[in-house]
């Protein structure tokens, strides 16, 4: 006998986001970025379409907050794109966490992610989603994923 | 959104609960997988995959039906309980049924009859394993082995886990000790009769024995003779005849509790087990008796033929 559960206390978990973003805006403020109410509630909002999407589901909070503080400080993000690279870095973060079969944490794909975009990709999403992360997924379906974080900082240290 | 995938069983106590009472217990779930969720991921992932999910969710069930069913309450008492005390509980209880069941195991692997099968030597070497490879603190509700072995009678629909395999083991166990009660020698003469490759299919060692056993003691015969003669069918063949529900189902089960007596089996699960098989003799002897051909059921050992 199974019945179906919405188990999560949704609205919950979205205002719990909501002032989490609130927060990290005094911290990317620093760097001359920040986030409009409207813009926090869209990214929010997109967080579940993106869980959805790849059919994962998270606890507690989400990775907007690691990716604006991890990204803030980056020589590409401008106020302009600020919101949408934090969407694309967002919907990449998912799909690679799936893709690599969780081999990596959620810290240690922000790093990789970090650094590409930095090094390599130089600011470009689309680098780092079509060809430095379809290496990493590679690796990871190969079973390489353990020298993956040597080996990438190599090549990426290259690129800055 | 992706977490209206995950469903949850009501562990088969009915009960009826408010709308209320229904969403606090869902949210405190909701909270108990969480954490359950965070130490499986040992605080590295933030998410995981909805099937993860949905597994970890299904263990929490099987662990908190396990205490309801033991402690004797009802989903009830998830409204006002701390969830996470009683998942400890039936983490508890399921520690306890991991330690029965190796002893059950050792018990089955002892009494284990010397008759050659394949499947039933792979399914007790696999079981060996499953204490081995069995997670019962995120993944209770699995059984991470190959069980491939038939038993006479089929473990309960709907048991998971150490439960099943306890109850298959109980199972075996009896099954072994009743095989070892005849020669080993007539055991395999009768099973060679039942199927020439009993060493290699996947066949249940212990019921030709019982159904034959059961044959001959309605003859009032030596049960651990095995071999049921044509003459002997054709005796059967008039006792059984003319077929009656009510009056040959208890000589069926009174020639159960014969053997029973004569093999000195006195265990009351080892005799209930007998008496079910003799009772699922019932529909084949209707079926064939008005054949005259009660062969397919009640074997006679295969006798060489000459040149051959």
């Amino acid at each position: 006998m199974e019945q179906d559960f919405s188990l999560e206390p949704v609205r919950i978990q979205m205002l719990k986001e909501t002032q989490e973003l609130r927060d990290a805006n005094e911290f990317s403020t620093k760097y001359g970025l920040s986030l409009s109410e409207n813009q926090i509630q869209t990214l929010v909002q997109r967080r579940f379409d993106a869980l959805k999407d790849v059919g994962r589901i998270e606890f507690g909070e989400g990775i907007l907050k690691k990716l604006i503080y991890a990204f803030s400080d980056s020589t590409y993000i401008y106020q302009i794109n600020f919101e949408g690279t934090i969407l694309e870095l967002q919907d990449a973060f998912y799909y690679f966490k799936n893709e690599t079969d969780d081999s990596l944490s959620d810290d240690e794909l922000i790093e990789y992610m970090k650094k590409t975009f930095e090094g390599k990709a130089q600011g470009s999403i689309e680098f780092l989603i079509s060809t430095s992360l379809e290496e990493l997924r590679r690796d990871a379906r190969h079973g390489f994923i353990d020298d993956v974080a040597d080996d990438k900082s190599d090549d990426m240290d290259e690129g800055v | 959104m992706s977490n209206n995938e995950l469903t949850i069983s009501n562990g088969g106590l009915a009960e009826t609960l408010t709308e209320q009472e229904e969403i606090k217990i869902q949210a405190k779930l909701w909270q108990l997988l969480a954490r359950r969720t965070e130490l499986y991921t040992m605080g590295e992932h933030s998410s995981v995959r909805v099937e993860t999910a949905q597994e970890l969710l299904q263990s929490i069930s099987f662990c908190l039906d396990l205490y309801l069913k033991q402690s004797g309450n009802t989903k009830k008492l998830f409204v006002g309980a701390d969830m996470e005390e009683l998942f400890e509980r039936g983490q508890k209880i399921l520690e306890e049924k991991i330690e029965l069941g190796k002893r059950l195991y050792s018990k089955a692997c002892l009494t284990a009859p010397e008759i050659e099968n394949i499947s039933y030597r792979d399914t007790l070497r696999n079981i060996g394993d499953f204490f081995k490879h069995y997670d019962y603190r995120f993944f209770a509700h699995l059984i991470p082995c190959d069980i491939d072995y038939q038993l006479c009678h089929a473990v309960k629909d709907g048991l998971q886990g150490v439960e099943f395999i306890n109850q298959y083991l109980g199972r075996i166990i009896m099954e072994n000790e009743f095989v070892r009660k005849f020669e080993k020698e007539r055991v395999e003469s009768l099973l060679n009769s039942y199927c020439s490759d009993y060493k290699g299919l996947l066949i249940n060692i212990c019921e030709p024995i019982a159904v034959n056993a059961i044959g001959l003691a309605l003859l009032r015969e030596d049960c651990k003779a095995l071999n049921i003669k044509a003459s002997d069918r054709e005796r059967l063949n008039s006792l059984l005849h003319p077929i009656t529900v009510t009056p040959t189902k208890k000589e069926l089960t009174d020639a159960a509790l014969r053997v029973c007596s004569e093999l000195g089996i006195n265990d009351a699960s080892s005799v209930r087990y007998l008496r079910r098989t003799a009772e699922g003799l019932f529909p084949r002897i209707e079926a064939a008796l008005p054949h005259g051909n009660l062969g397919g059921i009640f074997l006679s050992f295969d006798v060489p033929s000459n040149g051959t």
